[in-house]
C-alpha cells in the first residue's frame, strides 16, 4: 500500500452566484503519512478552502481528492460525515468546545458519534486528556479552563478517534506565544511518537517554519513548496515566494 | 421551559376551574331541580289520572323518584300586607325527594302541612308579609275558594323558591282550586341527569307534555356547553402561544449554537444526528416544562381553591371558587405539551441539520 495519505488531482473550487470566483485553481498535491505540513498564504488566497476540501467539509467543483487511495471527492454527505469521524481530526482557531460539557465529555463526542460505548469513550478520552497534560481537569468545563487548556482539549478531541490526518485551521491564532509553542510541541511530539499526520493552515510564519513542509497558496494556486532540510528549507522546482520570501530561512 | 410550564399550569388550572363550574351547575341540576317535568295534555288543564301515571313513570328504568303536585297562583294576605305566590300542594315526603325542602327548614317541620290547613313558607316571603310561626294568613284568588292557612314552618333554600312558593298539602291545594282530585305537575328525578332527554321522550309517549331539565332550564345547558367551548379555545390558544415560544427559543438556540453544530458536523455528526439532538432538546423542554407546570397548577389550585367569596344572587352564600381536579388532565396536558414542543422543534431542528459545516464553524 502506498503511504500517500492524501492525493489532490487538479482540485478546483469555484463559487458562482452571478459572478464566478475561483477560490482554488487546479491544485495538485500529495501528502504522505506522518508528514507535518503547513499551508500559508495571504488572506483570501484559498488556503482555508483547500483545508475544507481536504477535511471533507466542502466538495470540489472539479478534480479529485484521494484519501488513502480512495476517491472521496463525490462522496455523499453521510459518507463524508463518516469519513470525517473516522479518518480526520479537526482543531479550529476557536476551540468550539460545547460549554455545557466537561473537558472529558467534549473529548468523548467523536467516539460516541462513531458508536463506541460510553465506558470505552470515557477511558480513551481520559488517556488523551492525560496525554495533553489535563489529567487533573477532566471534569472542568470550558469556562473553567484557560484558552491554551481549551485548545489542548480540542487537540485531544481531534486525536481521540485515531484519525489518519489532523487538520488545524489557525489553531494558535488566538493564543499567546508561550501557549502557541506549547501546543506546537504537543503536536510535534505526537507526530514523532505515533507518526501522526498534521496539516496546519496558519498565518504564523514562526509556526510554519517549525513544520516539515510549507505549501504557499496565492490566488487559489499552489505557488511554492518548501521542504525542510537540516536547519532550513529548500524549494521544489518553480517557487514564487513573493512577500513571504524574506521571512523563510532558505537553504 | 417557562413557556411550557406556564402553558401546562394555565391549561390544567382553567380546565379545573371549568370542571368545577360545570360540577357546580351539574350539582344544582342534580340536587335542586327536577330532572323531568310532566304537565297536563295539550287540551287539558290538569293531570286527572296522576296516580296511574306516576306508577307508570316509577316503573321506568333509571327513574329514582317522582312527586305530583298542584300549583296555583294565590294572593296571600296577612294583616295589611299582600303578596302573590305559588301555592303548591304536595305530598311532603315525595316533594323532599325532588327539592329537599326538609333540609332547608329553619323553623317547624315540612310534613306539618299534612295537618289540615297548614302552610310552610319561604323565609323571604315570611319576611315580606311579616309572618311568624302560628300566624294565620288568608289565601285567595279569583274563582278559587278562599282559605285561612296557619304558618307551620319556614324554609330557607337560598333560591327564588324562598319568596315565590308556599307549600300546602295536596288536599288543601285541591280544595283551594276547587277542581277535585287532580294534579298539575309530576316532577321526576333520575339516576343520570344526561339521560333526561331520552327518558322524557319515553314518558311523552303517554300523551302528556314532558320537558327535560335541558328544556326547562336551557340557560344551564347553554352555560355548560359555552363553558366547555371556551375552556377548549383557551387551552388551544395557550398551547399555540407556548408552541410559538418554543419554536422561537429553539430557533434562537440553533443560532446561538451554530459554531458547536459546525464542530459536531466536523467531527462526524450526520444531519439526522443534529436533527435528533434538537428534537430531543425540544422534547426534554416539554417534559421538564410539563413537570414544573403540573406542580404550578397544583399550587395554584390549592391557593385559589382556598379563597372564599360571596355569591350575591344565590342568597349571599359564602363559598369557595369551584375547582375540580381531574387527575387525567395532568398526563393529558403534559403529553399535549410534549407533542407540541416536538412539533415546534421540527423546523429549528431541520434548520440546524441543513447548516453548511464550513459556514457554521465560522459562526
Amino acid at each position: 500500500m502506498s503511504d500517500d495519505i492524501i492525493v489532490l488531482k487538479e482540485l478546483s473550487k469555484i463559487y458562482g452566484n452571478g459572478v464566478e470566483v475561483i477560490a482554488l485553481n487546479k491544485v495538485s498535491l500529495t501528502i504522505k503519512a506522518g508528514e507535518f505540513v503547513s499551508i500559508v498564504g495571504p488572506s483570501g488566497s484559498g488556503k482555508s478552502t483547500l483545508l475544507n476540501l481536504i477535511g471533507l467539509l466542502d466538495t470540489p467543483t472539479n478534480g479529485q481528492i484521494l484519501l488513502k487511495g480512495i476517491d472521496v471527492s463525490r462522496a455523499s454527505p453521510d459518507e463524508r460525515a463518516r469519513l470525517r469521524n473516522r479518518e480526520l481530526g479537526f482543531v479550529f482557531q476557536y476551540h468550539h468546545l460545547i460549554p455545557e460539557f466537561s473537558a472529558l465529555e467534549n473529548v468523548m463526542i467523536p467516539m460516541l458519534i462513531a458508536g463506541k460505548s460510553k465506558s470505552e469513550a470515557r477511558e480513551r478520552a481520559s488517556e488523551y486528556l492525560k496525554a495533553v497534560g489535563l489529567e487533573d481537569r477532566l471534569k472542568s468545563r470550558p469556562n473553567q479552563l484557560s484558552g491554551g487548556q481549551n485548545q489542548r482539549v480540542a487537540v485531544a478531541r481531534a486525536l481521540v478517534n485515531h484519525p489518519s490526518i489532523v487538520i488545524g485551521d489557525e489553531l494558535t491564532g488566538n493564543l499567546d506565544t508561550k501557549t502557541s509553542d506549547m501546543i506546537y510541541e504537543l503536536l510535534r511530539d505526537l507526530n514523532r511518537k505515533i507518526n501522526q499526520t498534521f496539516i496546519l493552515v496558519t498565518h504564523d510564519m514562526t509556526l510554519a517554519e517549525k513544520t516539515d513542509r510549507i505549501l504557499r497558496i496565492v490566488d487559489g494556486k499552489l505557488v511554492c513548496e518548501l521542504l525542510r532540510q537540516d536547519d532550513g528549507f529548500r524549494t521544489t522546482e518553480l517557487c514564487d515566494l513573493g512577500e513571504d520570501g524574506g521571512k523563510i530561512n532558505l537553504k | 421551559m417557562t413557556a411550557v410550564a406556564l402553558a401546562v399550569s394555565i391549561s390544567i388550572f382553567f380546565t379545573s376551574l371549568a370542571n368545577g363550574s360545570q360540577a357546580l351547575l351539574t350539582d344544582i341540576v342534580i340536587e335542586k331541580l327536577p330532572h323531568i317535568a310532566v304537565s297536563p295534555k295539550e287540551d287539558e288543564d290538569y293531570i286527572y289520572l296522576y296516580r296511574s301515571l306516576i306508577d307508570k313513570i316509577g316503573s321506568l328504568k333509571g327513574v329514582q323518584s317522582s312527586a305530583y303536585s298542584l300549583t296555583t297562583t294565590a294572593t296571600l294576605a296577612f294583616e295589611d300586607k299582600t303578596r302573590n305566590a305559588g301555592l303548591k300542594g304536595v305530598v311532603p315526603e315525595d316533594e323532599d325527594q325532588i327539592y329537599k325542602i326538609s333540609e332547608s327548614m329553619v323553623q317547624g317541620d315540612f310534613s306539618a302541612v299534612l295537618g289540615g290547613k297548614r302552610v310552610v313558607v319561604g323565609k323571604k316571603l315570611a319576611e315580606d308579609l311579616g309572618l311568624k310561626m302560628g300566624d294565620r294568613l288568608e289565601a285567595s284568588f279569583p274563582r278559587a275558594k278562599n282559605t285561612s292557612l296557619t304558618v307551620a314552618g319556614i324554609f330557607d333554600t337560598g333560591t327564588p323558591l324562598d319568596e315565590s312558593v308556599a307549600f300546602v298539602s295536596l288536599k288543601t291545594a285541591q280544595d283551594f282550586q276547587n277542581e277535585g282530585d287532580v294534579a298539575r305537575t309530576i316532577e321526576v328525578r333520575i339516576d343520570d341527569i344526561y339521560q333526561a332527554e331520552p327518558l322524557a321522550r319515553q314518558i311523552s309517549l303517554t300523551g302528556y307534555e314532558v320537558q327535560s331539565w335541558q328544556e326547562t332550564h336551557p340557560e344551564i345547558r347553554r352555560s355548560l356547553s359555552v363553558g366547555r367551548f371556551w375552556t377548549r379555545i383557551s387551552v388551544i390558544l395557550v398551547m399555540i402561544v407556548s408552541s410559538l415560544g418554543i419554536a422561537n427559543s429553539m430557533t434562537m438556540r440553533v443560532m446561538d449554537k451554530t459554531r458547536e453544530i459546525g464542530m459536531l458536523m466536523a467531527v462526524g455528526a450526520r444531519r439526522r444526528n443534529i436533527t435528533k439532538i434538537f428534537l430531543i432538546e425540544s422534547g426534554l423542554l416539554g417534559l421538564l416544562g410539563s413537570v414544573v407546570g403540573c406542580f404550578l397548577a397544583l399550587l395554584a389550585i390549592k391557593i385559589v381553591g382556598n379563597f372564599s367569596f360571596e355569591i350575591e344572587a344565590a342568597g349571599s352564600e359564602i363559598t369557595t371558587i369551584p375547582l375540580t381536579i381531574n387527575p387525567w388532565d395532568f398526563p393529558a396536558f403534559s403529553l399535549l405539551a410534549i407533542a407540541l414542543c416536538l412539533l415546534a422543534g421540527i423546523y429549528p431542528a431541520i434548520k440546524a441539520s441543513r447548516l453548511d459545516p464550513v459556514e457554521a464553524i465560522k459562526g
